[in-house]
Protein backbone atom coordinates (compact mmCIF):
# COMPACT_ATOMS: atom_id res chain seq x y z
CA UNK A 1 0.00 0.00 0.00
CA UNK A 2 1.27 3.46 -0.80
CA UNK A 3 2.18 5.56 2.17
CA UNK A 4 1.01 8.96 3.18
CA UNK A 5 3.57 11.72 3.71
CA UNK A 6 3.21 14.29 6.50
CA UNK A 7 5.39 17.31 7.10
CA UNK A 8 4.55 19.13 10.31
CA UNK A 9 6.00 22.58 11.05
CA UNK A 10 9.22 21.67 9.32
CA UNK A 11 12.15 24.10 9.33
CA UNK A 12 15.57 23.70 7.84
CA UNK A 13 18.27 26.28 8.39
CA UNK A 14 21.56 26.20 6.53
CA UNK A 15 24.56 28.29 7.30
CA UNK A 16 25.97 29.93 4.19
CA UNK A 17 29.59 30.42 3.24
CA UNK A 18 30.09 33.16 5.86
CA UNK A 19 28.47 31.12 8.59
CA UNK A 20 25.36 33.27 8.77
CA UNK A 21 22.20 31.21 9.11
CA UNK A 22 19.91 30.96 6.12
CA UNK A 23 16.37 29.66 6.45
CA UNK A 24 15.73 27.39 3.48
CA UNK A 25 12.42 26.10 4.84
CA UNK A 26 10.35 27.88 7.42
CA UNK A 27 7.48 26.20 9.25
CA UNK A 28 6.27 24.11 6.34
CA UNK A 29 3.30 21.84 6.85
CA UNK A 30 2.06 19.62 4.07
CA UNK A 31 0.32 16.29 3.72
CA UNK A 32 0.33 14.07 0.70
CA UNK A 33 -2.38 11.42 0.65
CA UNK A 34 -1.78 7.80 -0.26
CA UNK A 35 -1.22 7.54 -3.99
CA UNK A 36 -1.69 11.25 -4.54
CA UNK A 37 0.19 13.19 -7.21
CA UNK A 38 1.40 16.49 -5.75
CA UNK A 39 3.52 19.03 -7.60
CA UNK A 40 5.65 21.68 -5.97
CA UNK A 41 6.19 24.87 -7.87
CA UNK A 42 7.95 28.07 -6.98
CA UNK A 43 10.82 30.33 -7.91
CA UNK A 44 14.41 29.24 -7.68
CA UNK A 45 15.76 29.01 -4.15
CA UNK A 46 12.42 28.62 -2.40
CA UNK A 47 13.41 25.31 -0.87
CA UNK A 48 11.85 22.74 -3.19
CA UNK A 49 14.91 20.53 -3.31
CA UNK A 50 15.40 20.94 0.43
CA UNK A 51 11.87 19.71 1.03
CA UNK A 52 12.35 16.70 -1.23
CA UNK A 53 15.63 15.78 0.44
CA UNK A 54 13.90 15.77 3.82
CA UNK A 55 11.27 13.34 2.55
CA UNK A 56 13.97 11.19 0.96
CA UNK A 57 15.77 11.04 4.31
CA UNK A 58 18.97 12.51 2.89
CA UNK A 59 18.60 15.45 5.24
CA UNK A 60 16.96 15.97 8.61
CA UNK A 61 14.87 18.96 9.75
CA UNK A 62 15.97 21.12 12.66
CA UNK A 63 12.40 21.60 13.76
CA UNK A 64 9.19 19.74 13.03
CA UNK A 65 8.67 16.21 11.80
CA UNK A 66 8.64 14.45 8.48
CA UNK A 67 6.80 11.16 8.63
CA UNK A 68 5.64 8.34 6.45
CA UNK A 69 2.35 6.76 7.56
CA UNK A 70 2.96 8.32 10.95
CA UNK A 71 6.49 6.97 11.29
CA UNK A 72 9.29 9.47 11.37
CA UNK A 73 11.78 9.35 8.50
CA UNK A 74 15.32 8.72 9.72
CA UNK A 75 17.23 7.93 6.56
CA UNK A 76 16.94 6.99 2.91
CA UNK A 77 15.26 3.84 1.68
CA UNK A 78 14.78 2.27 -1.73
CA UNK A 79 11.04 2.49 -1.09
CA UNK A 80 11.36 6.25 -1.61
CA UNK A 81 12.77 6.60 -5.09
CA UNK A 82 14.50 9.88 -5.78
CA UNK A 83 15.40 11.39 -9.12
CA UNK A 84 17.90 14.18 -8.61
CA UNK A 85 17.60 17.63 -10.14
CA UNK A 86 21.03 17.25 -11.67
CA UNK A 87 21.36 13.97 -13.47
CA UNK A 88 23.93 11.83 -11.73
CA UNK A 89 24.22 8.49 -13.37
CA UNK A 90 27.32 6.67 -12.13
CA UNK A 91 29.89 7.58 -14.80
CA UNK A 92 31.77 4.31 -14.36
CA UNK A 93 28.72 2.18 -15.16
CA UNK A 94 27.04 1.67 -18.52
CA UNK A 95 23.43 2.71 -19.07
CA UNK A 96 22.29 -0.82 -18.44
CA UNK A 97 24.39 -1.19 -15.30
CA UNK A 98 23.13 2.15 -14.04
CA UNK A 99 19.52 1.13 -14.51
CA UNK A 100 20.08 -2.18 -12.75
CA UNK A 101 22.20 -0.66 -9.96
CA UNK A 102 19.21 -0.45 -7.60
CA UNK A 103 18.66 -4.19 -7.90
CA UNK A 104 22.35 -4.86 -7.35
CA UNK A 105 22.54 -2.56 -4.34
CA UNK A 106 19.70 -4.46 -2.75
CA UNK A 107 21.19 -7.81 -3.65
CA UNK A 108 18.18 -8.94 -5.70
CA UNK A 109 19.72 -8.60 -9.14
CA UNK A 110 19.86 -12.32 -9.84
CA UNK A 111 16.17 -12.89 -9.30
CA UNK A 112 15.04 -9.80 -11.19
CA UNK A 113 17.59 -9.66 -13.98
CA UNK A 114 14.92 -10.27 -16.60
CA UNK A 115 13.09 -7.05 -15.71
CA UNK A 116 15.97 -4.84 -16.80
CA UNK A 117 15.23 -4.82 -20.56
CA UNK A 118 11.69 -3.64 -19.88
CA UNK A 119 13.01 -0.59 -18.05
CA UNK A 120 15.54 0.12 -20.77
CA UNK A 121 12.69 0.01 -23.24
CA UNK A 122 10.54 2.21 -21.05
CA UNK A 123 13.27 4.84 -21.08
CA UNK A 124 13.65 4.42 -24.83
CA UNK A 125 17.29 3.48 -24.50
CA UNK A 126 17.39 0.30 -26.57
CA UNK A 127 20.67 0.14 -28.43
CA UNK A 128 22.43 2.27 -25.81
CA UNK A 129 22.65 -0.36 -23.08
CA UNK A 130 26.43 -0.55 -23.34
CA UNK A 131 27.02 3.21 -23.62
CA UNK A 132 28.55 5.18 -20.79
CA UNK A 133 26.66 8.20 -19.42
CA UNK A 134 28.92 10.74 -21.14
CA UNK A 135 28.18 9.13 -24.46
CA UNK A 136 24.43 9.74 -24.39
CA UNK A 137 22.40 12.94 -24.63
CA UNK A 138 21.14 14.91 -21.65
CA UNK A 139 17.57 13.81 -22.29
CA UNK A 140 18.58 10.18 -22.52
CA UNK A 141 20.52 10.49 -19.28
CA UNK A 142 17.49 11.95 -17.59
CA UNK A 143 15.34 9.08 -18.81
CA UNK A 144 17.95 6.61 -17.62
CA UNK A 145 17.98 8.09 -14.14
CA UNK A 146 14.19 7.92 -14.06
CA UNK A 147 14.34 4.25 -15.04
CA UNK A 148 17.01 3.66 -12.39
CA UNK A 149 14.64 4.94 -9.69
CA UNK A 150 11.61 3.12 -11.08
CA UNK A 151 13.15 -0.34 -11.21
CA UNK A 152 13.01 -0.53 -7.41
CA UNK A 153 9.21 -0.24 -7.50
CA UNK A 154 9.25 2.60 -4.99
CA UNK A 155 6.10 3.34 -3.02
CA UNK A 156 6.98 7.02 -2.96
CA UNK A 157 8.53 8.72 -5.94
CA UNK A 158 10.33 12.02 -5.43
CA UNK A 159 11.08 13.75 -8.69
CA UNK A 160 13.16 16.94 -8.69
CA UNK A 161 12.59 18.60 -12.05
CA UNK A 162 13.12 15.32 -13.86
CA UNK A 163 12.15 16.80 -17.20
CA UNK A 164 14.01 20.06 -16.81
CA UNK A 165 16.56 19.66 -19.57
CA UNK A 166 14.24 18.26 -22.20
CA UNK A 167 12.72 19.77 -25.33
CA UNK A 168 8.94 20.06 -25.30
CA UNK A 169 8.30 17.02 -27.50
CA UNK A 170 10.24 14.66 -25.29
CA UNK A 171 8.81 16.41 -22.28
CA UNK A 172 5.23 15.77 -23.31
CA UNK A 173 5.98 12.15 -24.12
CA UNK A 174 7.66 11.62 -20.76
CA UNK A 175 4.86 13.33 -18.88
CA UNK A 176 2.52 10.75 -20.37
CA UNK A 177 4.88 7.94 -19.43
CA UNK A 178 5.06 9.21 -15.86
CA UNK A 179 1.28 9.47 -15.66
CA UNK A 180 0.85 6.01 -17.07
CA UNK A 181 3.31 4.54 -14.59
CA UNK A 182 1.65 6.35 -11.74
CA UNK A 183 -1.79 5.11 -12.77
CA UNK A 184 -0.50 1.54 -13.11
CA UNK A 185 1.61 1.35 -9.98
CA UNK A 186 -0.02 4.04 -7.94
CA UNK A 187 3.00 5.42 -6.08
CA UNK A 188 2.65 8.53 -3.93
CA UNK A 189 4.22 11.29 -6.01
CA UNK A 190 6.03 14.48 -5.08
CA UNK A 191 7.03 16.27 -8.24
CA UNK A 192 9.06 19.47 -8.37
CA UNK A 193 8.78 21.58 -11.48
CA UNK A 194 9.23 25.10 -12.80
CA UNK A 195 6.60 24.58 -15.41
CA UNK A 196 3.01 25.57 -14.55
CA UNK A 197 1.52 23.64 -17.49
CA UNK A 198 3.35 20.51 -16.48
CA UNK A 199 2.12 20.82 -12.91
CA UNK A 200 -1.50 21.23 -14.03
CA UNK A 201 -1.30 18.42 -16.54
CA UNK A 202 0.02 15.93 -14.01
CA UNK A 203 -1.09 16.72 -10.49
CA UNK A 204 -3.99 16.28 -8.13
CA UNK A 205 -2.75 19.26 -6.14
CA UNK A 206 -0.17 21.95 -6.71
CA UNK A 207 1.85 23.40 -3.84
CA UNK A 208 2.99 26.96 -4.48
CA UNK A 209 6.05 27.99 -2.53
CA UNK A 210 7.64 31.39 -1.94
CA UNK A 211 11.29 32.10 -1.10
CA UNK A 212 13.10 33.92 1.69
CA UNK A 213 12.24 32.09 3.79
CA UNK A 214 10.90 29.06 1.92
CA UNK A 215 7.26 28.69 2.78
CA UNK A 216 4.13 27.12 1.38
CA UNK A 217 2.03 30.05 0.22
CA UNK A 218 -0.91 28.21 -1.23
CA UNK A 219 -2.14 24.80 -2.29
CA UNK A 220 -4.28 24.62 -5.43
CA UNK A 221 -6.47 21.64 -6.16
CA UNK A 222 -6.64 20.62 -9.81
CA UNK A 223 -10.21 19.49 -10.39
CA UNK A 224 -9.86 18.58 -14.03
CA UNK A 225 -10.93 15.17 -15.28
CA UNK A 226 -8.19 12.82 -16.50
CA UNK A 227 -6.95 12.36 -19.15
CA UNK A 228 -6.41 16.09 -19.37
CA UNK A 229 -6.28 18.26 -22.42
CA UNK A 230 -3.49 20.81 -22.60
CA UNK A 231 -5.59 23.30 -24.55
CA UNK A 232 -8.79 23.10 -22.59
CA UNK A 233 -10.44 26.39 -21.50
CA UNK A 234 -10.48 25.18 -17.87
CA UNK A 235 -6.80 24.38 -18.16
CA UNK A 236 -6.05 27.93 -19.30
CA UNK A 237 -8.15 29.46 -16.56
CA UNK A 238 -6.33 27.48 -13.91
CA UNK A 239 -3.04 28.34 -15.54
CA UNK A 240 -3.56 32.07 -15.38
CA UNK A 241 -4.78 31.93 -11.81
CA UNK A 242 -1.64 30.06 -10.76
CA UNK A 243 0.52 32.44 -12.76
CA UNK A 244 -1.06 35.28 -10.92
CA UNK A 245 -0.34 33.64 -7.59
CA UNK A 246 3.27 33.26 -8.63
CA UNK A 247 3.30 36.97 -9.58
CA UNK A 248 4.26 36.05 -13.08
CA UNK A 249 1.37 38.00 -14.60
CA UNK A 250 -0.60 41.10 -13.64
CA UNK A 251 2.35 43.12 -12.48
CA UNK A 252 3.39 43.89 -16.00
CA UNK A 253 2.20 47.06 -17.68
CA UNK A 254 -0.90 46.56 -19.81
CA UNK A 255 -0.37 47.13 -23.54
CA UNK A 256 -1.48 50.61 -24.53
CA UNK A 257 -3.27 49.54 -27.64
CA UNK A 258 -4.76 46.37 -28.99
CA UNK A 259 -4.46 45.05 -32.47
CA UNK B 1 65.01 -0.60 -41.91
CA UNK B 2 67.66 1.02 -44.02
CA UNK B 3 69.55 2.13 -40.97
CA UNK B 4 69.48 -1.35 -39.54
CA UNK B 5 70.71 -2.72 -42.80
CA UNK B 6 73.55 -0.22 -42.56
CA UNK B 7 74.33 -1.31 -39.02
CA UNK B 8 74.22 -4.95 -40.03
CA UNK B 9 76.38 -4.35 -43.08
CA UNK B 10 78.96 -2.48 -41.04
CA UNK B 11 78.95 -5.20 -38.44
CA UNK B 12 79.53 -7.80 -41.13
CA UNK B 13 82.04 -5.94 -43.22
CA UNK B 14 84.21 -3.79 -41.00
CA UNK B 15 86.83 -5.71 -39.10
CA UNK B 16 86.71 -5.72 -35.32
CA UNK B 17 89.52 -3.98 -33.53
CA UNK B 18 88.52 -5.36 -30.18
CA UNK B 19 89.53 -8.89 -29.83
CA UNK B 20 87.60 -12.10 -29.30
CA UNK B 21 84.16 -11.11 -30.46
CA UNK B 22 81.51 -13.37 -31.82
CA UNK B 23 79.36 -10.97 -33.86
CA UNK B 24 76.81 -13.60 -34.84
CA UNK B 25 74.36 -12.96 -31.98
CA UNK B 26 74.41 -9.23 -32.46
CA UNK B 27 73.81 -9.77 -36.14
CA UNK B 28 70.86 -11.97 -35.32
CA UNK B 29 69.40 -9.18 -33.17
CA UNK B 30 69.82 -6.70 -36.03
CA UNK B 31 68.39 -9.23 -38.46
CA UNK B 32 65.39 -9.71 -36.20
CA UNK B 33 64.81 -5.96 -36.22
CA UNK B 34 64.97 -5.94 -40.01
CA UNK B 35 62.51 -8.81 -40.29
CA UNK B 36 60.21 -7.15 -37.76
CA UNK B 37 60.28 -3.85 -39.65
CA UNK B 38 59.81 -5.49 -43.03
CA UNK B 39 56.83 -7.50 -41.84
CA UNK B 40 55.29 -4.36 -40.40
CA UNK B 41 55.91 -2.50 -43.65
CA UNK B 42 54.19 -5.17 -45.67
CA UNK B 43 51.19 -5.23 -43.33
CA UNK B 44 51.18 -1.44 -43.37
CA UNK B 45 50.96 -1.38 -47.15
CA UNK B 46 47.98 -3.72 -47.00
CA UNK B 47 46.02 -2.21 -44.12
CA UNK B 48 45.56 1.52 -43.68
CA UNK B 49 44.81 1.12 -39.99
CA UNK B 50 48.09 -0.57 -39.30
CA UNK B 51 49.92 1.95 -41.44
CA UNK B 52 48.50 4.84 -39.44
CA UNK B 53 49.72 3.20 -36.28
CA UNK B 54 53.09 2.06 -37.47
CA UNK B 55 54.48 4.47 -40.08
CA UNK B 56 54.71 7.55 -37.83
CA UNK B 57 57.24 5.57 -35.79
CA UNK B 58 59.48 5.15 -38.83
CA UNK B 59 61.82 7.99 -37.93
CA UNK B 60 62.21 6.64 -34.44
CA UNK B 61 63.29 3.24 -35.73
CA UNK B 62 65.58 4.93 -38.22
CA UNK B 63 67.32 6.80 -35.42
CA UNK B 64 67.58 3.61 -33.40
CA UNK B 65 69.27 1.86 -36.30
CA UNK B 66 71.70 4.74 -36.69
CA UNK B 67 72.41 4.63 -32.99
CA UNK B 68 73.29 0.95 -33.17
CA UNK B 69 75.51 1.67 -36.13
CA UNK B 70 77.32 4.54 -34.42
CA UNK B 71 77.71 2.62 -31.21
CA UNK B 72 79.13 -0.40 -32.95
CA UNK B 73 81.31 1.82 -35.09
CA UNK B 74 82.86 3.79 -32.25
CA UNK B 75 83.38 0.85 -29.93
CA UNK B 76 84.06 -2.42 -31.63
CA UNK B 77 85.12 -1.14 -35.03
CA UNK B 78 87.37 1.75 -34.20
CA UNK B 79 87.84 1.43 -30.44
CA UNK B 80 87.45 5.18 -29.96
CA UNK B 81 85.29 4.42 -26.95
CA UNK B 82 87.68 2.45 -24.70
CA UNK B 83 87.05 -0.77 -22.87
CA UNK B 84 86.14 -1.84 -20.31
CA UNK B 85 83.63 0.94 -19.63
CA UNK B 86 82.16 1.23 -23.09
CA UNK B 87 81.65 -2.18 -24.59
CA UNK B 88 80.05 -2.37 -28.01
CA UNK B 89 76.66 -3.82 -28.72
CA UNK B 90 78.24 -6.93 -30.16
CA UNK B 91 79.91 -7.74 -26.93
CA UNK B 92 76.86 -7.01 -24.81
CA UNK B 93 74.60 -9.22 -26.85
CA UNK B 94 77.27 -11.88 -26.77
CA UNK B 95 77.52 -11.74 -22.97
CA UNK B 96 73.76 -11.76 -22.60
CA UNK B 97 73.54 -14.88 -24.71
CA UNK B 98 76.38 -16.55 -22.85
CA UNK B 99 74.81 -15.77 -19.48
CA UNK B 100 71.23 -16.20 -20.53
CA UNK B 101 70.47 -18.81 -17.91
CA UNK B 102 71.64 -16.67 -15.01
CA UNK B 103 69.89 -13.66 -16.49
CA UNK B 104 66.62 -15.56 -16.82
CA UNK B 105 66.83 -16.87 -13.28
CA UNK B 106 67.72 -13.42 -12.00
CA UNK B 107 64.79 -11.89 -13.85
CA UNK B 108 62.49 -14.51 -12.42
CA UNK B 109 63.77 -13.72 -8.92
CA UNK B 110 63.29 -10.01 -9.42
CA UNK B 111 59.83 -10.56 -10.86
CA UNK B 112 58.77 -12.73 -7.96
CA UNK B 113 60.02 -10.15 -5.50
CA UNK B 114 58.22 -7.42 -7.37
CA UNK B 115 54.98 -9.39 -7.67
CA UNK B 116 54.95 -10.03 -3.92
CA UNK B 117 55.68 -6.46 -2.95
CA UNK B 118 53.38 -5.04 -5.61
CA UNK B 119 50.32 -7.06 -4.68
CA UNK B 120 50.67 -6.52 -0.95
CA UNK B 121 51.38 -2.80 -1.53
CA UNK B 122 48.23 -2.42 -3.57
CA UNK B 123 46.05 -4.32 -1.15
CA UNK B 124 47.42 -2.47 1.88
CA UNK B 125 47.32 0.88 0.08
CA UNK B 126 43.73 0.65 -1.05
CA UNK B 127 42.44 -0.75 2.23
CA UNK B 128 44.27 1.90 4.25
CA UNK B 129 42.90 4.55 1.91
CA UNK B 130 39.36 3.28 2.40
CA UNK B 131 39.74 3.02 6.16
CA UNK B 132 40.95 6.57 6.58
CA UNK B 133 38.31 7.98 4.25
CA UNK B 134 35.49 6.12 5.89
CA UNK B 135 36.29 6.31 9.59
CA UNK B 136 37.23 9.62 11.10
CA UNK B 137 39.09 7.85 13.90
CA UNK B 138 41.36 5.94 11.53
CA UNK B 139 41.96 9.12 9.60
CA UNK B 140 42.93 10.97 12.75
CA UNK B 141 45.57 8.45 13.75
CA UNK B 142 46.77 7.06 10.46
CA UNK B 143 46.82 10.02 8.11
CA UNK B 144 49.70 11.83 9.86
CA UNK B 145 51.64 8.56 9.92
CA UNK B 146 51.18 8.18 6.19
CA UNK B 147 52.20 11.75 5.59
CA UNK B 148 55.43 11.25 7.53
CA UNK B 149 56.42 7.75 6.47
CA UNK B 150 55.40 8.50 2.90
CA UNK B 151 58.20 11.04 2.63
CA UNK B 152 60.94 8.68 3.81
CA UNK B 153 62.52 6.85 0.87
CA UNK B 154 62.00 3.14 1.29
CA UNK B 155 65.70 2.41 0.71
CA UNK B 156 66.47 4.24 3.94
CA UNK B 157 64.63 1.44 5.70
CA UNK B 158 66.96 -1.24 4.34
CA UNK B 159 69.07 -1.59 7.50
CA UNK B 160 66.01 -1.90 9.69
CA UNK B 161 64.29 -4.30 7.32
CA UNK B 162 67.39 -6.48 7.17
CA UNK B 163 67.35 -6.67 10.92
CA UNK B 164 63.70 -7.59 11.17
CA UNK B 165 63.15 -10.02 8.33
CA UNK B 166 64.95 -13.35 8.06
CA UNK B 167 65.12 -13.67 4.26
CA UNK B 168 66.20 -11.26 1.57
CA UNK B 169 62.99 -12.02 -0.31
CA UNK B 170 61.00 -10.66 2.59
CA UNK B 171 63.24 -7.62 2.95
CA UNK B 172 62.82 -6.79 -0.72
CA UNK B 173 59.10 -7.29 -0.86
CA UNK B 174 58.67 -5.33 2.34
CA UNK B 175 60.53 -2.39 0.83
CA UNK B 176 58.52 -2.52 -2.38
CA UNK B 177 55.34 -2.73 -0.35
CA UNK B 178 56.39 0.42 1.48
CA UNK B 179 56.97 2.18 -1.85
CA UNK B 180 53.45 1.47 -3.02
CA UNK B 181 51.50 1.49 0.21
CA UNK B 182 51.70 5.17 1.05
CA UNK B 183 51.21 6.84 -2.32
CA UNK B 184 48.30 4.52 -3.02
CA UNK B 185 46.72 5.09 0.40
CA UNK B 186 47.12 8.84 -0.03
CA UNK B 187 45.68 8.90 -3.54
CA UNK B 188 42.83 6.56 -2.61
CA UNK B 189 41.88 8.92 0.16
CA UNK B 190 41.97 12.01 -1.99
CA UNK B 191 40.16 10.18 -4.80
CA UNK B 192 37.33 9.23 -2.47
CA UNK B 193 37.20 12.73 -1.03
CA UNK B 194 36.74 14.16 -4.52
CA UNK B 195 33.78 11.99 -5.45
CA UNK B 196 30.61 13.99 -5.87
CA UNK B 197 28.46 13.43 -2.77
CA UNK B 198 25.41 13.02 -4.97
CA UNK B 199 26.65 9.58 -6.06
CA UNK B 200 26.66 8.35 -2.49
CA UNK B 201 23.24 9.89 -1.87
CA UNK B 202 21.81 8.32 -5.00
CA UNK B 203 23.18 4.95 -4.01
CA UNK B 204 21.57 5.27 -0.59
CA UNK B 205 18.17 6.09 -2.08
CA UNK B 206 18.60 3.02 -4.27
CA UNK B 207 18.98 0.82 -1.21
CA UNK B 208 22.76 0.52 -0.93
CA UNK B 209 24.33 -0.59 2.32
CA UNK B 210 27.72 0.52 3.56
CA UNK B 211 29.74 -2.12 1.78
CA UNK B 212 28.04 -1.32 -1.52
CA UNK B 213 28.85 2.34 -1.01
CA UNK B 214 32.50 1.45 -0.47
CA UNK B 215 33.02 -1.13 -3.20
CA UNK B 216 30.60 0.11 -5.84
CA UNK B 217 30.79 3.86 -5.41
CA UNK B 218 33.91 4.90 -3.50
CA UNK B 219 36.40 2.52 -5.11
CA UNK B 220 35.32 2.88 -8.75
CA UNK B 221 34.98 6.62 -8.29
CA UNK B 222 38.46 6.86 -6.81
CA UNK B 223 40.04 4.46 -9.30
CA UNK B 224 41.54 7.12 -11.60
CA UNK B 225 43.25 8.65 -8.62
CA UNK B 226 44.30 5.25 -7.27
CA UNK B 227 46.09 4.60 -10.55
CA UNK B 228 47.96 7.86 -10.18
CA UNK B 229 49.16 6.55 -6.82
CA UNK B 230 50.13 3.24 -8.39
CA UNK B 231 52.26 4.84 -11.07
CA UNK B 232 54.02 7.05 -8.52
CA UNK B 233 54.68 4.03 -6.34
CA UNK B 234 55.82 1.84 -9.21
CA UNK B 235 58.52 4.26 -10.29
CA UNK B 236 59.86 4.30 -6.73
CA UNK B 237 59.57 0.57 -6.39
CA UNK B 238 61.80 -0.16 -9.40
CA UNK B 239 64.62 1.81 -7.85
CA UNK B 240 64.03 0.17 -4.51
CA UNK B 241 63.92 -3.27 -6.06
CA UNK B 242 67.34 -2.89 -7.66
CA UNK B 243 68.95 -1.32 -4.62
CA UNK B 244 67.56 -3.90 -2.22
CA UNK B 245 68.85 -6.70 -4.43
CA UNK B 246 72.22 -5.05 -4.71
CA UNK B 247 72.75 -4.86 -0.98
CA UNK B 248 71.13 -7.89 0.50
CA UNK B 249 70.13 -10.49 -1.97
CA UNK B 250 71.88 -13.51 -3.40
CA UNK B 251 69.67 -13.56 -6.50
CA UNK B 252 67.91 -11.19 -8.83
CA UNK B 253 68.94 -8.65 -11.45
CA UNK B 254 70.29 -6.20 -8.89
CA UNK B 255 72.49 -8.91 -7.45
CA UNK B 256 73.69 -9.91 -10.93
CA UNK B 257 74.47 -6.28 -11.71
CA UNK B 258 76.50 -5.92 -8.55
CA UNK B 259 78.27 -9.21 -9.12
CA UNK B 260 79.23 -8.29 -12.69
CA UNK B 261 80.53 -4.97 -11.44
CA UNK B 262 82.56 -6.76 -8.81
CA UNK B 263 84.34 -8.63 -11.61
CA UNK B 264 84.54 -5.47 -13.71
CA UNK B 265 82.70 -7.19 -16.54
CA UNK B 266 81.02 -4.10 -17.85
CA UNK B 267 79.41 -5.79 -20.80
CA UNK B 268 77.52 -7.92 -18.29
CA UNK B 269 76.54 -4.80 -16.37
CA UNK B 270 75.11 -3.34 -19.54
CA UNK B 271 73.41 -6.59 -20.42
CA UNK B 272 71.63 -6.70 -17.07
CA UNK B 273 70.67 -3.05 -17.39
CA UNK B 274 69.05 -3.80 -20.72
CA UNK B 275 67.20 -6.77 -19.31
CA UNK B 276 65.97 -4.58 -16.46
CA UNK B 277 64.79 -1.96 -18.90
CA UNK B 278 62.85 -4.53 -20.87
CA UNK B 279 61.40 -6.13 -17.77
CA UNK B 280 60.26 -2.88 -16.19
CA UNK B 281 58.85 -1.67 -19.48
CA UNK B 282 56.83 -4.86 -19.72
CA UNK B 283 55.53 -4.41 -16.16
CA UNK B 284 54.49 -0.84 -16.94
CA UNK B 285 52.81 -2.06 -20.11
CA UNK B 286 50.88 -4.63 -18.11
CA UNK B 287 49.76 -2.10 -15.52
CA UNK B 288 48.83 0.29 -18.33
CA UNK B 289 46.73 -2.39 -19.99
CA UNK B 290 44.88 -3.12 -16.75
CA UNK B 291 44.37 0.58 -16.22
CA UNK B 292 42.90 1.25 -19.63
CA UNK B 293 40.62 -1.75 -19.20
CA UNK B 294 39.35 -0.67 -15.78
CA UNK B 295 39.08 2.97 -16.75
CA UNK B 296 37.48 2.36 -20.13
CA UNK B 297 34.53 4.44 -18.96
CA UNK B 298 36.75 7.49 -18.86
CA UNK B 299 37.61 7.32 -22.53
CA UNK B 300 36.41 10.51 -24.17
CA UNK B 301 35.47 11.95 -20.79
CA UNK B 302 38.91 13.24 -19.92
CA UNK B 303 41.79 13.88 -22.18
N1 LIG C 1 23.76 22.47 1.66
C1 LIG C 1 23.40 23.75 1.68
N2 LIG C 1 24.17 24.66 2.34
C2 LIG C 1 23.82 25.94 2.39
N3 LIG C 1 22.72 26.46 1.81
C3 LIG C 1 21.92 25.63 1.14
C4 LIG C 1 22.21 24.23 1.02
N4 LIG C 1 21.25 23.65 0.29
C5 LIG C 1 20.39 24.64 -0.05
N5 LIG C 1 20.76 25.82 0.46
C6 LIG C 1 20.06 27.09 0.30
O1 LIG C 1 18.71 26.86 0.57
C7 LIG C 1 17.90 27.53 -0.35
C8 LIG C 1 16.91 26.60 -0.96
O2 LIG C 1 17.61 25.70 -1.78
P1 LIG C 1 16.86 24.62 -2.67
O3 LIG C 1 17.92 23.87 -3.36
O4 LIG C 1 15.93 23.85 -1.84
O5 LIG C 1 16.09 25.53 -3.72
P2 LIG C 1 15.16 25.09 -4.92
O6 LIG C 1 13.81 25.57 -4.63
O7 LIG C 1 15.31 23.66 -5.19
O8 LIG C 1 15.76 25.93 -6.11
P3 LIG C 1 15.90 25.55 -7.65
O9 LIG C 1 14.56 25.68 -8.26
O10 LIG C 1 16.85 26.54 -8.19
O11 LIG C 1 16.41 24.17 -7.70
C9 LIG C 1 18.81 28.18 -1.38
O12 LIG C 1 18.84 29.57 -1.14
C10 LIG C 1 20.16 27.59 -1.10
O13 LIG C 1 21.15 28.55 -1.23
MG1 LIG D 1 16.16 22.53 -6.65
Amino acid sequence: MNPRIDLKNVSRVYSDANGTPFTALHDVSLSVEKGEFVSIIGPSGCGKTTLLRLVAGLDLPQAGTVSLDGEQIKGPSYERGYVFQHVNLFPWLTVQENISSGLKARGIFKSRKDDVPAFIKLAGLEGFEKSYPHQISGGMAQRASLARALINDPKVLLLDEPLGALDSFTRFALQDIILELWEQRGATMLFVTHDVDEAIYLSDRIVIMTPRPGEVSEIVEVKLARPRLRNDAMFFALRSSIMEKLHLVGSRRQPEYFL
Amino acid sequence: MLAFALALASSLILPNKQAKLIPLYYQIVLGAFIVFLSVNCVIGLRSAKHAAKFFPKGQLFFALGLLFFAWDFFSAKTAIMPLPFYPGPTQIVQEAVADYKILLISSAHSLRLFALGFSSGIILGISTGILISWYERWNYWLFPVIRVIGIIPAVALIPIAMGIFPSSLMVGSFLITMCLWFPIAYMTRSGIANINKAYFETARTLGANESWLIWRVAVPGALPSIFTGVSTGIALSFATLVVSEMVGARAGLGWYLNWAKGWSVYSKVYASIFVMGIEFALILRGVGAIQSKLLAWQKGLVK
